[in-house]
């Protein structure tokens, strides 16, 4: 049986911040059981008006390629609903989901943060979408 | 014959009392049944224990009065040719009366009852069941088809309960026959001159007793066929003439019944044609109708099923061949030699709902190479199936084209590009170069493989590219080395390196690499997956393997180039700067290169980065990107164009 859970971080949401920005925190294993709570969890908060999403896996002990694609979904859902943006705040510590996403090759989709002052500092300013050059081949 | 006239006799003696007294015994259970023998008719109750009243009769061997047969015995000569009737075990007990007869044959063609004044008239037994309604020549109050013995005091009030059962094992219904009885003046001891005479028999009675009174209810010729017919009866023939014949009948085990009142009549259309052990009660008919319905269903039901099965059996004959087609567009076999390497596969789906989606390929593009695919399609199911050949076969195309891994990758993901995230496919291409030894490989957010016994340093794995589908630019790295003889590149999938272990631990890169080096010189892939099984706790995705060994002994040269295709965006991330300083490029040449790209991607959208690291130096290279972008036809060194700076 995976630990897994994920909620709003309470102090961001109860701090000045603009209305489309919102700070989740998920922890245990995000593994293929869990990415269903994952994915509806992230799809209220896009469908509740949330354009700027960062995640908090710093408390997250395991994650896996569904996961991933979860997250990616999410970004792309963020398009479909006009721009967005979607970001993972994970330390450096936390080597194995950090190995993940690197192997995964996110960054060219999901901002990654090396901390909560980096990710929240991102949500600060005025975030952009990732999604969109799917065929990127020759001059813009 | 001796012995059943003996036991006849015997039961004469009771007989004697059960007939005279006729029902009331039964019923009532007089006490004066022994007081009431007649005379002449030897009292002996021959291992056979009557109670009086609500008498018990329990006759080893019962003898069975015919119906239509009066006979009266012994001192009377009565000649019974062919009176074969044995009864194994009647049990008589009364009053509810329960007579077991378990089946009785009765072959009573004639019987000759000479001076006796007591005419019998056997042959055609109409048998009527004992359960109808009162009809016919039992109109004494008696109940439908009860033997009734009647001729003893009183009119032969028809016992309430029956005095005899006869129960055909195999359902035979037990009809009574009534058939009257002249008893003759002789037998008449009774008040009533008429002596009923009751027989019944049981299904496949063979008997056939024509009653003279021709009250039968109903004949018995439908049971003719059965072996065993039991008649039994009282014959009620007043107090002198009472003949009670064992019937026996070797192969028919008559079942006791009870035998009470009963009256349902589609019981007694049922038992015209399916012997009933008549007579039953009427509170049981319905029920007995019910539990043959029952029967009925379950039966067809059965045979329903087992058609189906055998239908099914076929159709998963069907599918087994199927899934085998479809597993070899996956996992095809791959020969042990292909070009100069040596090459050993295996696959093993996953424990559990997600299996499938893993798919390998080995093939020769053009001489003097060899190219590798190995991949896995997230989710399960038949469309992540339909995605992996998909990937496979658009990957193995592109590379049968000529193209590199990385512009195969490119390629690949701007045209399987799937807006359904889920099935995104995460691949890692590679092409063997026998003449150079060397090894050029590519990944779309995929493991790295293994590489061991490279004399030049660990690839670089930061900056990856992301998975085929998730619209985004992939086939963006890209890693050359070269693969002196002797060293081992494994490819695999991250079911691997994901597989549980205790502590809810993942097997792991670096036990992968252990577990590799293990196995020796020539891994094998099969031994490979086994172990990482034994290793783990559980596997709860597809593992696939595929492990080259080049064979070529020639000087290799040493080799190792890095390649990075960068954006705009991924400059501004520090991507690229990331990358040149773990390649180990000196900073001030990491600054220049990076400012070098920008004013490259600013005019073409992307920069080629190319670092060739050696023992001690890494040299950075800044191009612009092929004409045409990925479409890359021939070995990108020797293409003119692209100004190497730095």
């Amino acid at each position: 049986m995976s630990f897994f859970y994920i909620g709003d971080d309470m102090t961001f949401e109860h701090s000045e911040h603009a209305d489309d920005a919102v700070l989740l925190v998920a922890g245990g294993e995000i593994d293929f059981a869990a990415s269903p709570r994952l994915r509806e969890r992230i799809a209220d908060a896009i469908d509740a008006g949330r354009r700027r999403l960062v995640l908090d896996l710093s408390k997250a002990t395991f994650i896996d390629s569904t996961a991933v694609g979860v997250l990616v979904g999410a970004v792309l859902r963020l398009h479909e609903h006009g721009g967005g943006s979607l970001g993972v705040i994970c330390a450096e510590e936390n080597v194995r989901v950090l190995r993940i996403f690197e192997i995964a090759g996110v960054e060219s989709v999901i901002a990654l943060y090396r901390s909560r002052e980096e990710g929240l500092s991102a949500l600060a300013t005025v975030g952009d979408a990732r999604v969109g050059r799917a065929s990127g081949h020759g001059p813009r | 014959m001796r012995a059943s006239i003996a036991v006849v006799a015997s039961l004469l003696g009771l007989g004697a009392p059960l007939l005279g007294l006729g029902v009331p015994l039964l019923g009532a259970g007089r006490a004066e049944a022994l007081s009431l023998l007649p005379d002449g008719v030897p009292a002996s109750l021959h291992s056979a224990a009557v109670s009086l009243p609500g008498v018990a009769v329990s006759l080893p061997s019962v003898g069975v009065s015919l119906p239509g047969v009066g006979v009266s015995l012994p001192s009377s000569g009565v000649s019974l040719p062919s009176v074969g009737v044995s009864l194994p075990s009647v049990g008589v007990s009364l009053p509810g009366v329960s007579v077991s007869t378990p089946e009785v044959k009765v072959s009573t063609p004639e019987v000759d009852v000479s001076n006796t004044g007591v005419t019998v008239t056997t042959p055609e037994v109409s048998t009527s069941t004992p359960s109808q309604p009162s009809s016919g020549p039992t109109e004494a109050p008696s109940s439908p088809g009860t033997p009734t013995g009647s001729g003893g005091g009183g009119g032969g009030a028809s016992p309430s309960e029956p005095s005899s059962a006869t129960g055909d094992e195999h359902g035979g219904s037990t009809t009574a026959t009534t058939a009257a009885v002249d008893a003759g003046a002789a037998a008449r001891s009774s008040p009533t001159s008429q002596a009923k005479a009751v027989g019944q028999v049981s299904a496949g009675g063979g008997v056939n007793v024509r009653s003279p009174a021709s009250h039968s209810r109903r004949s018995a010729e439908h049971r003719r066929d059965r072996a065993g017919g039991s008649a039994a009866g009282t014959i009620g023939s007043g107090a002198g003439a009472r003949a009670v014949i064992g019937l026996k009948d070797p192969h028919a085990a008559l079942a006791s019944s009870e035998v009470k009142h009963g009256s349902g009549d589609p019981l007694e259309a049922i038992g015209r044609h399916i012997p009933l052990p008549l007579p039953v009660p009427d509170w049981s008919k319905p029920i007995i109708l019910v539990l043959l319905a029952l029967a009925l269903w379950f039966a067809v039901r059965s045979r329903t099923a087992g058609r189906r099965a055998r239908r099914l059996e076929g159709q998963q004959a069907t599918l087994l061949r199927d899934v085998d087609a479809m597993q070899a567009a996956l996992v095809p076999a791959i020969p042990a030699r292909v070009g100069g390497l040596a090459v050993s596969v295996a696959y093993r789906p996953a424990e559990g709902p997600a299996a499938g989606g893993d798919f390998y390929d080995v093939f020769t593009p053009e001489r003097g190479k060899i190219a590798i695919i190995l991949g896995d399609v997230a989710g399960h199911g038949h469309r992540a199936l339909t995605q992996a050949a998909l990937t496979r076969y658009t990957l193995r195309a592109y590379l049968q084209a000529g193209l590199e891994p990385r512009a195969a990758l490119a390629l690949a993901g701007r045209v399987l590009a799937d807006r359904r995230v889920e099935h995104f496919a995460t691949v890692a291409v590679a092409v063997y170069h026998t003449a150079e030894g060397r090894l050029t490989f590519a990944s779309a957010g995929h493991p790295h493989p293994l590489l061991h016994g490279l004399q030049t340093r660990e690839p670089v794995a930061v900056c990856a590219s992301p998975p085929i589908g998730w619209t985004v630019p992939t086939g963006r790295r890209q890693t050359t080395v070269s693969l002196p003889p002797g060293a081992v590149a494994c490819f695999f999938s991250d079911g691997l390196i994901e597989a549980r272990c205790k502590g809810a631990e993942l097997l792991g890169r670096e036990r992968l690499e252990e577990i590799l080096a293990a196995l020796g010189p020539r891994p094998d892939a099969e031994k490979l997956l086994a172990r990482v099984g034994a290793a783990a706790l559980a596997t709860p995705d597809d593992m696939a393997a595929c492990i080259v060994v080049p064979e070529m002994t020639g000087i290799a040269e040493r080799v190792h180039i890095e390649e990075l295709e960068a954006d705009a965006e991924a400059l501004e991330r520090g991507q690229v700067r990331r990358f040149l300083e773990t390649c180990q490029v000196l900073t001030p040449d990491i600054e220049q290169a990076i400012k070098r790209a920008g004013d490259i991607a600013a005019v073409f959208g992307t920069a080629v980065l190319r670092v060739e690291l050696e023992a001690t130096t890494a040299t950075a290279t800044v191009t612009a990107p092929a004409a045409g972008s990925q479409a890359e036809m021939h070995d990108r060194r020797s293409r003119p164009g692209g100004r190497p700076l730095v």
